[in-house]
């Protein structure tokens, strides 16, 4: 009795902590930010951007040559994943209060050895979607009639195999080693998460990949064949790992890594906050290691790959690789680094509260040193520009993606540290997933990778312009956090950085629900199966926004209609002119309308000049504008400007000019006569002109 | 406001949603005064010692602190002010006296001197041995004294201490209030929050008693005994008892 007692309460603990896990918006308007539909739906749509990992890898794979391999490979990568985690959370480290999970007073508490176990599954859920997306995707494509639930138990128990496996690791060094010795080894975490990704990545996209050593059952399984097999021999060595796992389990360990003995003093030839943070980087817990052996890796791999540059037939493609090993390398330690070192001044609070120290100064030594350390790891992509020189318009080309992934590994830096500092560091007051349990990371991720895979310099700009931005937005945000950090009646995030973070859901929601609609919406034609993707997202953003409509200063005032349809017949006949002096390569990229019926038709019509015009308004002038209005105070005439960028910029590239237009005469109506009808209408207007034309 | 305080507070209030943490507390504070800010859990001793020191803003109200206001000069104030907070914290993989380094040179000190001027202290608190050692394996007595040693390490002129000698041995927490006795003597104002009132007896010139966010009694600690019709013999914890159930 007892012990089903402790499960529950257990159970309640974990439902908890992934009730509270995740972004959060706080808000002035309410007192309680964390309950509320926006708050659930943010934490729903960060958990389909996790899924959709498995799923992305899960489509290629079954477009593979030979899917079983790679689909073996593909789950061992995201195996790795969940393994790295449990490994990682084994080993005593620098406590991380944002782990709700894993506290000093539960592990004071008097656990039985299956809540222990429960636990140690429950910290690392949050990469079991990257196991179900892969399973899921895999059955529907190459066995669409086997049974989806035999995917999920699949997924399951990869995930609980791998997991144990990380967790008896872990457990197997912590008794074997003291916690100083154990704790120098956490770093050990960062071969199977970072070897995961690319296994995840990569193995369906080679063209040969290599055929697993012990075989492919575990393909096979995943692609929906000899399932109850495959799952029987998980089953058992499952089991095999609970024994051990429960023969390891000695209780936790509450001694600190701390190296015995006197230190000498790093600062004795002075010191300054850049110094400070390089020293506590280095002396925790893996900190020595892990930009050496990352610069190591990424020089190892883009020097193989530049290597073979000069005899591969299409040189892009070994970009695509060196940018994709940059990418990962970069974004995956740059966000570590920030959260471990925002997660440390959080439970130095108190000392540093007190002190005389600027704001300021604070992030930027935070923001130099993280800076160095990932233009380090990010300097061999330059190995590539070398090998391309033989071949003169590959050679041009390499020379502005290198010079612009430098450029935006160098603000993604910066970014990460002040998004680090609002979800993990001083900036949150309560417990959260960490910084890859936010949104704020995905919504810095899309124009870091925008920028990497772009397909020419101005795109490439318009994204480093788009990061830039984003990376102002939230430094501001931490500033404005950090003066009254003790303070919970103070707002925590600026306003405009709240509604970025919701804009981030609403792109990812978008991502999301399109690869879904494209890969199972069967028969039905490609223009439904995006209206219906957007519209899905459009819900989400209506609903997001819905906390901030009801006390929003922007009305419906319909009797200033009139001035809407103006405005729209003005930007329709922009659009008009704009599509007249377009070369017609610049619709390259644009899917053209097809309503094959009256019913395609009439949802055509009711999305694009319907919802889109009603939800998109809200967002850009009812929510995006009257922040950025109330932020810069006396020249709140730049508002619509900014918005208007913004509103253009989520758009596609060939619509950008036409769009950018509509956006300031609603920005300029909006910021006059504060009516949000009046912009629904001529939104309305410009993208019911703009079917007509898509129509022709 | 006079030039002669070293701390002035005028009707300091601060709500958090509907909770009233501090009511209006006025005080004002002269040099070489040693106070004890007493009162229950709850009483608002803490939320108003970090409204002082700038780490809150009041919802209500103004503090100046050595002729510089606490809202807007926050960074001026922390500069001149040493603070020791109720739960200590530091970063676990710094040695105390690399802490004590990083905090002098945040201050824009001397780490060298600031050491030299220390020493005696350090003696007395016994942490010479531990100095060099990580702060993650320092016990909370430890950590109690190094948060000492940071607030005094710049010799302020005004000190505000929450519980100093919790967790500490009675040796330490002896030498701590002879040393505190005489840092008052040179001119160093003392504000020290603390429930042990066998402490605040001994060592306070001026005892402020707290309840709910309001100040109930100010005055020596003899003073509070007569308020609460109590004799000079009574402990200063039954005339604490008598006007708290007042």
């Amino acid at each position: 009795m007892r012990t089903l007692q402790e499960l529950r309460a257990i159970a309640l603990l974990v439902l908890r902590s992934w009730y509270r896990m995740g972004p959060r918006l706080r808000g002035g308007r309410k007192p309680e930010p964390t309950r509320g539909i926006s708050a659930v739906l943010m934490r729903l749509v960060f958990a389909a951007l996790i899924y959709n990992f498995g799923f992305t890898s899960g489509m290629r794979v079954a477009q593979h040559s030979a899917p079983t391999w790679a689909a073996t490979w593909a789950g061992l990568g995201a195996g790795c994943f969940m393994l790295a985690t449990t490994f990682a959370l084994e080993l005593p480290s620098a406590r991380m209060p944002t782990q709700a999970l894993k506290s000093e007073l539960l592990e004071l508490l008097p656990l039985s050895r299956s809540s222990k176990l429960i636990l140690a599954l429950a910290q690392a859920s949050l990469t079991l979607p990257v196991a179900i997306g892969l399973a899921t995707t895999l059955h529907v494509q190459l066995a669409p009639g086997a049974s989806l639930l035999g995917a999920v138990l699949l997924a399951l128990l990869l995930f609980v195999v791998f997991g144990l496996l990380g967790s008896c690791a872990g457990k197997l060094l912590r008794l074997s080693l003291s916690a100083y010795r154990a704790s120098r080894l956490a770093w050990f975490s960062s071969l199977p998460l970072l070897g995961g990704v690319l296994l995840l990545q990569l193995a369906p996209t080679l063209d040969k990949t290599p055929r697993p050593p012990f075989g492919d059952a575990l393909g096979r399984a995943l692609v929906g064949q000899d399932v109850a097999q495959t799952s029987g021999v998980l089953g058992a060595i499952a089991l095999l790992l609970g024994a051990a796992f429960f023969r390891l389990e000695r209780g936790y360990e509450l001694a600190e890594p701390v190296r015995p003995g006197p230190t000498p003093s790093a600062f004795n030839g002075g010191v300054d906050l850049p110094l400070l943070e390089r020293v506590l980087n280095r002396r925790e817990p893996g900190g020595s290691f892990q930009l050496p052996f990352a610069t190591l890796f990424s020089a190892v791999f883009i020097g193989l790959l530049s290597w073979k540059l000069p005899k591969h037939e299409d040189g892009r493609l070994v970009w695509n690789f060196a940018a994709l090993i940059t990418l990962q390398m970069t974004s995956t330690i740059g966000m570590q680094r920030a959260t471990r070192g925002a997660t440390r001044d959080m439970l130095a609070r108190p000392l540093l509260g007190a002190l005389p120290l600027a704001p300021r100064d604070t992030l930027r030594s935070k923001a130099s040193a993280l800076t160095r350390s990932l233009l380090l790891i990010a300097a061999p992509i330059s190995l590539v520009l070398g090998s391309g020189f033989g071949s003169k318009p590959l050679f041009a080309e390499l020379w502005w993606r290198v010079a612009a992934a430098l450029v935006a590994v160098w603000i993604y830096a910066s970014a990460a540290t002040y998004v680090a500092f609002l979800t993990a560091g001083l900036g949150s007051t309560r417990p959260r997933g960490g910084v890859f349990g936010s949104l704020e990371s995905f919504l810095l991720a899309i124009p870091f990778a925008s920028v990497l895979f772009a397909p020419g310099p101005g795109s490439a700009a318009l994204s480093i312009l788009t990061l830039g931005a984003l990376t102002f937005e939230a430094r501001r945000a931490a500033l404005g956090t950090i003066d009254w950090l003790d303070d919970p009646e103070r707002e925590h995030a600026t306003e405009v950085w709240k509604a970025l973070v919701v804009f981030g859901g609403f792109q990812g929601t978008q991502l999301l629900t399109q690869q879904l609609a494209l890969a199972f919406g069967g028969e039905v034609s490609k223009t439904v199966k995006l209206l219906g993707a957007y519209s899905v997202a459009a819900l989400v953003l209506w609903l997001m926004t819905q906390r901030e409509q009801e006390s929003g200063s922007p009305k419906l005032l319909w009797r200033l209609a009139p001035l809407g349809l103006v405005a729209g017949a003005l930007s329709a006949a922009g659009a008009w002119l704009y599509l007249h002096v377009l070369p017609p390569s610049a619709l390259d990229g644009a899917t053209p309308f097809e309503a094959k019926s009256t019913v395609s038709a009439l949802c055509l019509i009711f999305t694009i000049a319907g919802v889109a015009p009603v939800v998109e308004e809200r967002f850009f002038r009812g929510w995006l504008q009257p922040a950025l209005e109330s932020t810069l105070g006396e020249r709140r005439y730049l508002a619509p400007i900014f918005t208007a960028l913004a509103f253009a910029a989520a758009h596609p590239a060939y619509s950008f000019v036409p769009v950018l237009v509509l956006g300031l005469l609603n920005g300029f109506l909006m910021l006059r006569f504060r009516s949000l009808s009046a912009c629904m209408l001529a939104h309305a207007l410009h993208n019911a002109f703009a079917l007509y034309l898509g129509s022709r | 406001m006079s030039e002669g305080w070293v701390l002035e507070a005028e009707d300091l209030a601060k709500e958090f949603g509907k909770s009233v943490a501090v009511a209006g507390v006025s005080l004002r504070l002269a040099p070489g005064e040693i106070v004890g800010l007493l009162g229950p859990n709850g009483a608002g001793k803490t939320t108003t010692l970090k409204i002082l020191l700038g780490m809150l803003r009041p919802t209500r109200g103004r503090a100046t602190i050595l002729g510089r206001d606490s809202t807007s000069q926050a960074i001026a104030i922390k500069a001149l002010v040493g603070y020791s907070p109720d739960e200590p914290a530091f970063y676990d993989f710094l040695t105390g006296r690399e802490t004590l380094e990083f905090v002098t040179h945040v201050r824009r000190g001397n780490p060298a001197a600031m050491l030299e001027e220390l020493a005696p202290m350090i003696e007395v608190l016994e942490l010479g041995p531990d100095l060099d050692r990580f702060v993650a394996g320092y016990s909370l007595g430890m950590k109690k004294k190094l948060a000492l040693l940071v607030a005094m390490a710049h010799a302020p002129r005004l000190l505000l201490l929450d519980e100093p000698t919790n967790g500490l041995d009675p040796p330490s927490a002896v030498k701590i209030r002879q040393h505190l006795q005489k840092l008052a003597k040179t001119g160093v104002t003392v504000v020290l929050s603390t429930h042990l009132l066998d402490m605040a007896d001994k060592l306070c010139t001026r005892v402020v008693l707290m309840d709910h966010g309001r100040v109930i009694f100010d005055g020596t600690p003899l003073d509070a005994r007569q308020a609460a019709a109590l004799g000079s013999d009574a402990s200063l914890e039954d005339a604490f008892l008598k006007l708290v159930a007042a």
